[in-house]
């Protein structure tokens, strides 16, 4: 009877572990808190407008949300000695692939509904950073509920404060490296000169097309064309605006953000190594064109390391 | 990358170069009803102009 009674005993203790005190409440509210800001810091509606509906915007905060409150739940559970809980993370991982093959599918379905496409490349890179962004919200909730935890001995005020400003840090330092370079950081991007010789369209002297056979066409051209010189300021940039993809996505967000009335043309000189840019926008404002281009993100796969290309065959071990 | 680029009409004022089959080839003598059936062509075909050096026109299919 004696030994039944101790066994209930350490049922009881057992199940007493598990259960969560206000103490684990603050720390597990915090750390979901600052992982749903990281979402939400990352979660701009900028001049590529993507999201760029309410609904979106909510599904990506919402998403935010779950991976925070999985990465805040993970230090607690490993505490009370439930590793089992650990493989939450592995179904976190899961759902933020579904989260980029969604977006991807997304975007790629209404490609057609553009004049200008994306292009898969630049899709590709949109959606690999929604995921990125996802993981940005659970390490942040993550490091802010490990830093409560360790300090929580002490002063808990003390602890949320100082997990808060480890959360922070992690996300800013986080946000910092996945944040790529930008067009107008490897080139520079000047307006150009548009020339008409019969059916040619020239820019700054260096030809673009033979489209513009009709008389209505050159005039067009003439009167409302825009255009605009790319420069690579090394080699490096130069390798990295041949990529198809991501001279595709130069045109998508010069034609995004001012429109686009006919003809969009994006070639590159051979000779010289510049990019031209050239077509008939709706909304007739070089400058914003310009700026468009030049925030243009340098896409993942056409981004070139100097390092590994200065040595011979490619390899850094010779 | 993009799909490749078809002929869709050749307009012409030489008979010489006036050959059957694809694409359609007009054979137009007067210079102002050539430019003007080039360009309503153009329109109903969605398609661009180009005018080649010896002053013929040829209806391209635009590249998406």
């Amino acid at each position: 009877m004696e030994a039944s009674n101790n066994i209930f005993t350490e049922v009881e203790i057992l199940e007493a572990l598990k259960m969560l005190n206000s103490q684990d409440i603050y720390i597990i509210s915090t750390g979901i808190i600052m992982g749903t800001i990281a979402r939400i810091a990352t979660l701009k509606v900028d001049f590529r407008q993507v999201p760029s509906y309410p609904t979106a915007y909510f599904n990506n905060i919402f998403l935010g949300f779950v991976a925070a409150t999985l990465g805040s739940v993970a230090i607690p559970a490993i505490l009370t000695g439930d590793f089992v809980a650990v493989t939450f993370l592995t179904v976190a991982v899961q759902q933020f692939r579904d989260v980029r093959v969604a977006e991807r599918e997304s975007l790629g379905k209404l490609e057609h509904t553009e004049y200008t496409q994306r292009g898969e490349a630049y899709i590709d890179g949109i959606a690999k950073t929604f995921e990125s962004r996802n993981y940005i919200a659970l390490i942040t909730s993550l490091v802010t509920v490990f830093v409560i935890e360790m300090l929580r001995k002490n002063n808990m005020i003390i602890a949320i404060l100082c997990g808060v400003a480890a959360g922070a840090a992690a996300m800013i330092l986080i946000y910092r490296f996945t944040k790529g370079k930008t067009v107008g950081e490897i080139c520079d991007v000047s307006p150009g000169q548009i020339e008409v010789r019969g059916s040619e369209l020239f820019v700054d002297g260096m030809y673009v097309t033979n489209y513009l056979g009709t008389d209505r066409s050159r005039e067009l051209f003439l009167k409302e064309g825009i255009a605009m010189v790319l420069t690579p300021k090394d080699h490096k940039s130069n390798i990295t605006l041949e990529n198809y993809g991501q001279r595709q996505a130069i045109l998508f967000e010069a034609v995004c953000i001012v429109g686009v009335k006919r003809y969009k043309f994006i070639r590159r000189n051979f000779e010289t190594g510049k990019i031209i840019i050239s077509f008939i926008p709706i909304d007739n404002d070089l400058e914003k064109a310009i700026k468009a281009v030049k925030h243009t993100p340098i896409l993942e796969n056409s981004r070139k390391i100097g390092r590994i290309m200065k040595s011979s065959g490619g390899s850094q071990d010779e | 990358m993009s799909k490749s680029i078809d002929i869709l009409a050749y307009i012409t004022a030489d008979n010489k170069r006036v050959l059957s089959g694809d694409p359609l080839t007009l054979l137009i003598q007067d210079i102002e009803e050539q430019k003007k059936i080039t360009v309503e062509l153009a329109r109903a075909l969605r398609g661009n102009v180009v005018q080649l050096c010896n002053g013929d026109y040829i209806v391209i299919s635009q590249d998406r």
